[in-house]
């Protein structure tokens, strides 16, 4: 039986550059201390690395992506190389799976090649389309193709298929989630998850997995939510925790919102560990050892955007989920 | 026991003044001045000897109209503190004697043919004057020599003062080491101010006397500076080549701005000289906040600084350009506000901006920071960046690991208008490219990314596009306006459907650069889609 830790983080509109995680080394520092910490011969903190959301130019889906979002993946996979111990880091080579009239998105998949190897061409989209060039469309409207992965365990037969997401935007309300429910339950449906045993599914999928009846969530749709996580044949191993963050109207108190961002696996032995880590309250206890008491309003702000994206500053409007899953 | 300006308020016999004006209005200038603002109780002077000497009138020997030429001050100090290296000063020496004084006037005088300033500085003279000596000991054992007397400047009578304090032994309280105050410096979120290592006593020097560096003293700069010791963390100490001790000296002290004395820094793959440590700080909610920042001259030549951050940290260093170079998020920008977000609003800034960025260069003059010329040479890319019309360096990334002290990732941008394989239908606009290299210095680990952002126009449609990442001379473009994709391949005699909703948006003409041989690939979301894609035919 081996363990596969996993993290899987949307940071938005991840990119190289002067303005976003690249920007300073205090956020690629936050970034890089989630996935692979700094200390001398530390050890990684997972074997597979999803980031939901970087960019790439214009382009038709399906082919290579080109753009900024793999430029930043180069970088980011340097710096992992240049961990004492991440030598074994590699990326999966990116496809684009969305372009739009602003440009396009792709999936980047880091893994550590000692514990699981990339099946030769084992990487492609998912499509629902009957054209050639990939497509998922839901309620008519192209939304991003989810990106299949096929690992091998190694030293292992065992095959993983790896398949992340950034589904379509939420709507509740009256649309009842109902474009990001559907995109999620075609995932289900897919050949990928039901022609193969052992499956691992991910991303920020726009479906919350907080029960309806919790009271924050109290939104048409939500109902919906868990019964499409339920009803996928998979089991929801990161499940019921808050990973997107609320913008203006966040509080010491209430800074979390939906819990947008899970891990699902079918034919896993078992899985631990499984949870959001909540960088914002990494900072918030940083703040409080150096000085303790009461955190003003205007305190929580600032360092509440320490990880919270708004004008340029923070790393993403999400949180890094993880889980273990033994196979 | 009194403060100094007390003491002084006591002491100074008002029939002295300013040219016997009989007034102690000057005096209220002093209480500005740093040594003698300090109010708290243990500022409070423990022993003092007082002394005095003066007449009915100053009397000086010299005449402000034959000022003669000093030097620039300024600019020496400037020197000074850059390159750690200096002529001689030829400033004068302030001699604190009982019934003598040794004055200074300053002048700032305008050339007529240049547009510049310069200071002028002349030693004056008295041998009977009306100024008070101090030698004085703080609460805190800190020790105090002071002189104070009126000098005549441009601006009209000034307070002059000239004294040194040492050994500030109890920093509490202290506004200008309050970011270095334990208290403070544990409670940043700034971990670059956390891995400082302070070292030594801090010291306020205020001097007339300028003093340079040695291997074991810190230069001493002309004016009222606080200086402190200082080494970085084990990591990056390692790195540090220095030919004086590490100081941090801080000019105004309340402005929380210090700046370090230089040192070079020698990783194993990269070095940078003249670097300095900025440290700013301010105070907000009660509390101080500081970002510490080391700027430096590059291998090649060129600046770049990066925030500091803890001693494991991979520090990020950035081309130093003017900020009118750098891309900023406009204001009111909310992080879902715009459509392709940041990335995209930092790229169409580079490529629309009408500045004038700094000249490419030659391509190899980057080769040390990319881990060798492979990333220019390797496949055809070369063709491709060396065809560039006025090519431009818009920005260079690049971290250090504090762990390793190699070299982690490259990133470098710049733009041009292409010029290869170019046809009276296809005219290139000026295009964005960036290279990104994950461990340039490894060959087992690296790997080589080429990005580009194409604008051109093809017969006459304003299309943009990309040269393939893997196949280097294939141009994968498309128009800007969907609604302008079936006319275009009109131009090609493919026919595409026109719809105004839903209209066809997966396109994509891939041309290669040199032959001109094409594909074309459509499809859209209702089913249509040319299978198999049309292709250019021989």
């Amino acid at each position: 039986m081996t363990d596969i830790r996993i993290i899987s983080w949307n940071i938005l509109r991840f990119a190289a550059g002067t303005s976003g995680v690249f920007s300073k080394q205090e956020r690629i520092d936050r970034v890089m201390e989630v996935v692979h910490p700094k200390a001398v011969n530390a050890d990684a903190n997972c074997d597979i690395f999803v980031i939901v959301e970087p960019v790439t130019g214009k382009q038709n889906v399906g082919t290579v992506a080109a753009g900024s979002g793999v430029t930043g993946g180069t970088q980011l996979l340097g710096i992992l190389n240049g961990r004492a111990k991440g030598k074994d880091w590699k990326m999966v080579p990116a496809l684009c799976i969305y372009s739009g009239k602003s440009g396009g998105e792709t999936l980047l998949v880091f893994y550590r090649d000692s514990v699981v190897k990339l099946k030769t061409g084992g990487h492609a989209l998912l499509t629902n389309a009957t054209t050639t060039v990939p497509n998922w469309k839901i309620k008519g409207v192209r939304e991003s193709c989810p990106f299949h992965v096929t690992f091998t365990i190694a030293n292992t037969s065992i095959d993983i298929h790896l398949i992340a997401q950034h589904a379509p935007s939420p709507d509740y309300g009256s649309g009842k989630n109902g474009k990001a429910n559907q995109g999620v339950q075609e995932v289900g449906k897919h050949l990928a998850v039901t022609g193969n045993t052992k499956v691992v599914y991910l991303g920020d999928l726009n479906l919350c997995s907080v029960p309806a009846t919790d009271t924050d969530c109290f939104l048409d749709g939500h109902t919906e939510d868990g019964t499409t996580l339920a009803g996928l044949g998979m089991t929801l191993v990161a499940s019921g925790q808050r990973s997107s963050l609320k913008a203006g109207d966040a509080s010491l108190d209430d800074y979390l919102s939906h819990a947008y961002d899970n891990i699902l696996a079918k034919g896993l032995s078992t899985s631990s560990n499984a949870n959001v880590i909540n960088l914002v309250k990494d900072v918030l206890d940083e703040h409080l050892l150096l000085k303790p008491g009461p955190i003003p309003a205007q305190t929580f702000k600032r360092l509440f955007h320490c990880i919270r994206t708004t004008k340029g500053k923070g790393l993403s409007d999400h949180l890094p989920v993880r889980a273990t899953i033994s196979f | 026991m009194p403060t100094l300006y007390r003491l002084l308020q006591d002491e100074y016999d008002p029939a002295w003044g300013i040219r016997k004006s009989g007034s102690r209005d000057g005096l209220e200038e002093l209480s500005r001045l740093s040594v003698l603002w300090r109010p708290n109780s243990i500022y409070k002077l423990k022993r003092w000897k007082l002394d005095s000497a003066h007449a009915d009138e100053s009397i000086y020997i010299g005449s402000p109209k034959r000022l003669k030429y000093a030097k620039q001050r300024l600019a020496w100090e400037k020197k000074l503190l850059a390159l750690g290296k200096a002529e001689s000063s030829g400033e004068t020496v302030l001699a604190i004697k009982h019934l003598k004084a040794r004055k200074h006037l300053h002048a700032t005088v305008k050339s007529r043919g240049l547009k510049r300033s310069v200071k002028y500085r002349q030693a004056l003279e008295s041998s009977f004057d009306n100024t008070v000596f101090i030698e004085a000991e703080f609460e805190d054992e800190s020790k105090l020599d002071v002189a104070v007397w009126f000098t005549q400047t441009q601006e009209g009578w000034r307070v002059g003062l000239e004294s040194h304090v040492s050994n500030i032994t109890n920093p509490e309280n202290h506004p200008a080491l309050l970011p270095f105050m334990a208290v403070n410096k544990d409670r940043s979120l700034d971990a670059g101010l956390r891995s400082l290592c302070l070292e030594g006593t801090a010291r306020m020097i205020t001097t007339t006397e300028s003093a340079l560096a040695t291997e074991s003293a810190s230069p001493i700069l002309v004016g009222e500076h606080h200086y402190l010791g200082f080494s970085f963390g084990p990591n990056l100490q390692k790195a540090v080549k220095s030919e004086m001790p590490l100081t941090l000296i801080c000019e105004k002290a309340d402005s929380g701005r210090w700046r370090s004395t230089p040192f070079n820094l020698q990783f194993a793959e990269f070095s940078l000289s003249s670097c300095v440590l900025l440290v700013n700080t301010q105070i907000i909610e009660e509390v101080s906040h500081s970002t510490c920042y080391l700027f430096g001259l590059g291998a090649d030549n060129r600046p770049y600084y990066s925030q500091l951050g803890d001693d494991e940290c991979t520090l990020r260093w950035h081309l130093y350009l003017d900020n009118s170079l750098r891309f900023e998020p406009p204001s009111g920008y909310g992080a879902e506000s715009a459509s392709g977000g940041l990335p995209a609003l930092e790229n169409d800034f580079y490529l629309s901006s009408e500045q004038a960025f700094p000249d490419l260069e030659d391509l190899a003059s980057f080769d040390q920071l990319m881990g060798g010329n492979e990333w220019r040479c390797k496949g055809v890319t070369a063709e491709i960046y060396q065809s560039l019309n006025q090519p431009q360096l818009l920005h260079l990334q690049f971290g250090i690991s504090l762990t390793t002290g190699g070299m982690t990732d490259v990133a470098l941008a710049f733009r041009g208008t292409p010029t290869i394989g170019t046809s009276t239908n296809f005219a290139y606009e000026r295009s964005f490219f960036r290279i990104g290299i994950g461990q340039p210095h490894d060959s087992g680990l690296r790997n080589i990314y080429h990005e580009s952002q194409l604008r051109m126009r093809v017969y006459d449609c304003p299309c943009e596009g990309y040269f393939e990442p893997d196949s280097s001379l294939v141009i994968n473009l498309r128009p800007i306006n969907v609604f302008d994709i079936p006319a275009f391949a009109k131009h090609f005699n493919v026919t595409l459907p026109f719809r105004l909703f839903q209209p066809l948006d997966q396109f994509a003409l891939r041309v290669h650069a040199s032959s001109g041989a094409w594909q074309m690939f459509a499809s859209d979301d209702s089913g249509f889609e040319l299978n198999p894609p049309v292709e250019s035919t021989p």
